[in-house]
């Protein structure tokens, strides 16, 4: 009863304040502090107060709109034939890294409105001359990018400045100077810079790639080549099957395994060796009977994780660098198969392959072997795992009936998504197989026969922007992108 | 024999233990009351519960277009009845009182009473409001609603919650113009990660045409502020803000805060 009064009472008042408002009562129309203010149930964080409050947390992503004229050749005209050629060069590696970044869409030549050979690189208020940003607004510029470079002897300089357009701002405005020999790499440190100053993020563009490839009919070797396939540098020699490469956690050195001939037995194993890019030094690391071989350098750059198969069955095992100190990790039942160790870059789990269940499946362990948890369930044959940089989630390739595809789940299996689907000239399924993540975490290096051949693309995490990397006709194996950004 | 022995000492012990306590008993009882005689302990009795429910009411002033006076005149002369006030956190007791006694014949005075309670309740939570900062408090109240200066009375809305059906009509709106700028807000890739956020102030009139825009706060990166900025323009006009909104919208406007989640 009382409640019920107190109720009406309640209900009373609030009807006398409405007539009293309504009649435009004296003490109660006081300006009031703002700071009380909450009208749409969250106060405004810093800038005082409208009379609404609306959080908008949920943008569409778009690619932007960006502009790249011919760069423009700027040197003395006795070098320009030299010069056409580090122009095309610089500007081919810097178009094709924008391409890449899936940031942007491109605004074709034939859409301009000024002819680019007769305006300068600066907008007309700072140079007589100059380029008009409305000619470059009319048609959607968002960013373009004026590039001007001339040749010096074997010297190459190269002038950019990067507008963005709604706002006639010059966002970066960098000159860079080397050998015309390392045009590819001004053009990368370029994209670098650019990426760097719009997402405030490291860009990939200098980071480079190890691969097992073929040379010649049963033969496999290791190379190292630029992200984008470019300069590719064989490392290994064997004249056998070379395959599996890895990169260290600094990016100096690489490990990979050979068929190699061992004279005094005159018997060819399975045996791991690590590779020094600087140095050049090559190391036998273990030559075990059987399989030494899918070797990762462990986070802390200590070990390696390798599968070495001695002791009957090919288990995964913890190596010190030297690879004296051995540590078994799996301890599989006869007939059973752990292969493929990858651990999470936290350095915390370790996932990898194993026959356990019957099928090959991915199943993830803590760094010391403990804790075995199975994370594919579906499908038959699910292998090469891939951690991406924050260890967060996993990629690996899985056999879809007739064909791999490349799969990408969360670090505890949830999340599952396929990010790869195409189809040979025949009409058939491709395979898409041998995922590696970019050191930025944003795109997977992997390796299709689309073409007939096993050639080497990127795609990014969502399965969008797939690139082809390699165009030769050769066949690539097991390729690693390096977790270094240079 | 050995028992009659044993036993008087044990017995001692129990009477000694047992007067003990009762002197320790009496002497804590006798502390207590000396205590509570000579040093009452304060105790605050207030009931903030009520007080509370009260000082929420002012809302509606939001609709209040009438009243333009000349109100910071008025305070700077009133802090004096700050202590005051102390009674007025009585005046929603009251209510129940009259109420329970008579409801019908005592309905007028108790509205009465009640308007004068909320009052005086206002008038204590405005001081309170305004005492510590009094400067902020005036500053971006003429700063803001600058534009269209005839409903300046209104800006008591400022300080109170909506409710009832204004409150009602306010979120629904709130929602209607989330989801429209949402459609209308495109976000270069690469700042989806980037941690930004702008906040920009939006005045529309009666059919959501624009009045003005400012860009209140700056993520300091002109690319994602101009995507905010355009998503503004491309959501124009506004869905027709609710008549009760009208005001409220085109004098104090609508901030639209733009944060991407994760």
């Amino acid at each position: 009863m009382n409640f019920y009064l107190i109720k009406t009472v309640v209900l009373l008042s609030a009807l006398v304040s409405t007539i009293a408002h309504a009649e435009g009562a004296p003490p109660t129309a006081a300006p009031a502090s703002p700071a009380a203010n909450a009208s749409a149930g969250a106060a405004p964080s810093a800038a005082g107060a409208g009379g609404l409050y609306i959080k908008i947390d949920n943008a569409n992503l778009k690619k932007s709109l960006m502009a790249i004229p011919p760069f423009q050749y700027t040197g003395s005209p006795t070098m320009a034939k030299a010069g056409l050629k580090a122009g095309k060069e610089l500007y081919d590696v810097f178009r094709n890294d924008m391409d890449v970044s899936s940031y942007f869409e491109f605004i074709k030549p034939a859409a301009f409105i000024e002819d680019v050979r007769k305006v300068g690189l600066k907008p007309v208020a700072d140079e007589t001359g100059g380029f008009n940003f409305a000619s470059w607004s009319q048609i959607g510029t968002e960013f373009l990018v004026r590039v001007g470079f001339r040749v010096l002897g074997d010297e190459v300089t190269a002038d950019t400045y990067t507008y963005y357009v709604p706002q006639q701002k010059l966002i970066l405005s960098k000159s860079y100077k080397g050998s015309v020999n390392a045009a590819r790499t001004i053009a990368h440190t370029f994209s670098n810079d650019l990426i760097k100053e719009l997402t405030g993020q490291r860009g990939f563009f200098l980071s480079k790639l190890v691969t097992s490839r073929s040379t010649r009919p049963q033969e496999k070797e290791i190379f190292v080549m630029d992200w984008d396939g470019a300069e590719a540098k064989q490392v290994s020699n064997h004249l056998s099957i070379a395959q599996s490469p890895t990169w260290a956690i600094d990016g100096e050195q690489v490990a990979y395994s050979a068929f190699a001939y061992h004279p005094e037995e005159k018997t060819r194993n399975v045996d791991l060796f690590t590779y020094n890019i600087k140095t050049g030094k090559r190391f036998l690391v273990s030559y075990r009977r059987g399989i030494n071989s899918g070797a990762s350098f462990t986070p802390d750059g200590k070990g390696l994780l390798l599968t070495i198969s001695n002791a009957g069955n090919p288990d995964i095992y913890r190596m010190t660098l030297d690879g004296r100190a051995l540590d078994r990790l799996t301890n599989g039942r006869n007939g059973e198969m752990n292969v493929e160790p990858s651990p999470s870059p936290d350095g915390k789990k370790i996932a990898f392959s194993s026959t356990r269940s019957g099928h090959p499946m991915i199943y993830v362990m803590n760094a010391d072997g403990s804790d075995v948890k199975r994370l594919t369930f579906a499908g038959e044959y699910n292998s090469t795992p891939a951690w991406s940089p924050d260890s967060k989630r996993i990629a690996f390739a899985g056999l879809d009936k007739t064909h791999y595809d490349l799969f990408v789940m969360d670090a505890d299996g949830t999340n599952m998504i396929r990010l790869t689907s195409a189809t040979k000239t025949n009409g058939k399924f491709a395979d898409n197989e041998d995922p590696s993540f970019s050191p930025d975490g944003r795109l997977i290096l992997f390796r299709s026969n689309r073409t007939g051949k096993y050639q080497l693309y990127v795609v990014s995490i969502d399965g969008e922007n797939e690139h082809r990397v390699t165009f030769d006709s050769y066949d690539y194996f097991k390729p690693r992108w390096s977790p270094t950004f240079e | 024999m050995t028992t009659t022995t044993a036993l008087p000492p044990k017995r001692d012990s129990f009477e000694i233990a047992l007067g003990a306590s009762v002197v320790f008993h009496f002497v804590v009882f006798i502390f207590l009351a000396v205590r509570a005689v000579f040093a009452p302990v304060a105790e605050l009795q207030a009931p903030p519960s009520i007080r509370v429910d009260v000082v929420d009411l002012p809302d509606h002033q939001a609709k209040l277009p009438p009243a333009p006076k000349p109100q910071p005149a008025e305070q700077p002369p009133k802090p004096p009845d700050v202590k005051t006030p102390p009674p007025a956190p009585e005046p929603p007791k009251a209510h129940v009182a009259p109420i329970s006694d008579s409801p019908k014949v005592n309905l007028n005075k108790t509205k009465h009473d009640e308007a004068a309670a909320l009052r005086r309740l206002e008038a204590i939570s405005r001081l309170q409001n305004e005492r510590p900062k009094p400067p902020p408090a005036q500053a971006p109240a003429a700063a803001t609603p600058a534009p269209p200066a005839p409903i300046k009375g209104n800006e008591a809305t400022e300080g109170s919650a909506l409710k009832g059906i204004t409150k009602l009509e306010n979120e629904s709106y709130t929602q209607t113009v989330q989801n429209h700028v949402t459609r209308h807000w495109n976000l270069p890739g690469f700042l989806s990660d980037a941690n930004l956020s702008a906040l920009v102030r939006v005045f529309v009139d009666g059919q959501g045409n624009l009045l003005k825009k400012v860009l209140v706060r700056s993520s300091n990166n002109p690319v994602f502020d101009q995507s905010a900025m355009t998503a503004v323009d491309t959501s124009l006009p506004l869905p027709h803000p609710p008549s009760d909104l009208v005001n409220l919208v085109s004098v104090r406007g609508i901030d639209i805060d733009f944060t991407p989640g994760h």
